[in-house]
């Protein structure tokens, strides 16, 4: 049963009481319909994180329709709204956003969005040089997670000598990372 | 505790000469971002900053004075620690707060009798900050002290004394009283709390710290405290899935 988008849009404009707003963007996000991308891209930048992952899960519902809007909005959000974007383009999985990815690697100073952008890159084969890039972040949290995209793919003789020498790092988390999932040092 | 990688090219030698420099800002910016740096030989420089008299506020304060006791702890040199107890008899407040925090961050047990003396002495303490520091020293003198706080009007500091209790007792009821504190409705508190459960070591917290109402960010921040504060490697290790799980 499909809901008619006009009528949701309207309401999305005109209320201002965020629990009525969050209904509405609910019902937005269900239909999964490309004319909600512009009002649930709104909503992840809202001061208000019940809309956050309604707005995500929206997006990720339209799909393919979304990604345009999306990259073109990553400029203008905020880092937490940025990094809610990216999410959602991971989970739609278009090609159209790996640049987007390769960017905010190096151009966000919030870790989790270097993060997710590892994510992003981890599914492509001809991105190692950034996930080896991404060992050498200067946060311990992007480290640990390229750690562990690195060996989800499968490690190569040259990924796994980069992998290796974090055998040193000076984080305890980073090396029980690596324990975790190369075992202990050979 | 802060993830966001600052932009600054200063060297250190820079921040150092800034930290004696005409400009008042500038010396507090210098004395943020040596201890930013953690670089020990800006240890001296940073001692003699707890002495100056020439940044004052309207009030009295010092806060030069305090953030170079904040950047002391964060650089963890036991050679600041005479400096940073002698400081703990500074009228001002916040620079007494930032003292008990850095020496904390230390762990040298020549601070844990001027602590204790502190706590003794009462009035108008930083408590929290205080009795934190008492647990991370393991000054098991403390525990008579420490227990009245558990009924103290202000969350905050009921909730470090359940965590420095803990840290002294393990005893596990305790947990809860800082669980409380975590379903605060004041986003403070939920993070305050969050820290201390961390604190507290007990590895069956972890669930608690990725169910909390709090930034995935802080969360992982204080799952890696957990991992940080864990003596032995199998229970640190025990931490990482849920690590994984915010990922």
């Amino acid at each position: 049963m499909k809901t008619s988008i006009e009528p949701l849009l309207e309401q999305f404009e005109r209320l201002s009481s965020p629990a009525e707003l969050l209904c509405v963007v609910r019902e937005i996000a269900k239909s999964g319909d490309p004319a909600g991308a512009g009002p649930l891209i709104r909503a992840i930048g809202f001061n208000d994180a019940a809309f956050h992952d309604v707005a995500v899960d929206g997006l990720i519902a339209v799909g393919a329709p979304a990604v345009e809007p999306l990259l073109a909005s990553l400029d203008g959000l905020d880092y937490g709204a940025r990094y809610r974007a990216l999410k959602a383009l991971v989970a739609i999985g278009d090609p159209r956003a790996r640049p987007a990815y390769e960017h905010w690697l190096k151009a966000d100073i919030i870790p989790g969005v270097r993060c997710i952008c590892v994510k992003g890159l981890s599914r492509y084969p001809d991105t190692e040089p950034f996930l080896l890039q991404a060992l050498q972040d200067s946060v311990w949290v992007v480290r640990y997670y390229a750690i562990q995209m690195l060996v989800e793919r499968g490690l190569t003789p040259q990924t796994r000598s980069a992998v290796e020498a974090l055998r040193t790092d000076p984080e305890r988390i980073v090396r029980l990372k690596l324990i975790q999932v190369l075992g202990a040092s050979s | 505790m802060s993830l966001i990688t600052p932009d600054t090219s200063l060297t250190l030698e820079e921040a150092v000469a800034q930290l004696s420099g005409p400009d008042t800002s500038q010396r507090y910016y210098a004395a943020w971002y040596l201890g930013y740096l953690e670089d020990r030989r800006a240890v001296p420089a940073l001692i003699a900053a707890l002495e100056d008299e020439s940044d004052r506020t309207e009030l009295g304060g010092y806060p030069l004075r305090r953030k170079a006791a904040e950047s002391l702890g964060r650089i963890a040199d036991t050679r600041a620690v005479a400096a940073l107890v002698a400081v703990l008899a500074c009228e001002d407040y916040y620079v007494r707060e930032a003292a008990c925090w850095a020496l904390a961050r230390i762990k040298d047990r020549q601070a844990t009798q001027p602590l204790l003396a502190l706590l003794r002495e009462g009035g108008n303490q930083p408590y929290e900050a205080l009795i934190e520091a008492l647990g991370d020293l393991g000054a098991t003198a403390a525990e008579p002290l420490i227990r009245p706080f558990l009924h103290n009007a202000t969350g905050r500091v009921r909730y470090a004394a359940a965590r420095s209790l803990f840290q002294l007792t393990a005893e596990s009821g305790l947990i809860a009283i800082i669980l409380e504190g975590l379903a605060s409705d004041d986003s403070h508190i939920r993070r305050g709390a969050l820290f201390d459960l961390a604190d507290t070591g007990h590895l069956p917290v972890a669930p608690h710290i990725v169910g909390a109402d709090v930034t995935t960010t802080l969360k992982l921040v204080a799952l890696k405290q957990l991992v940080d504060v864990q003596e032995d490697e199998q229970e640190a290790m025990a931490v990482l899935p849920f690590i994984d799980s915010l990922l």
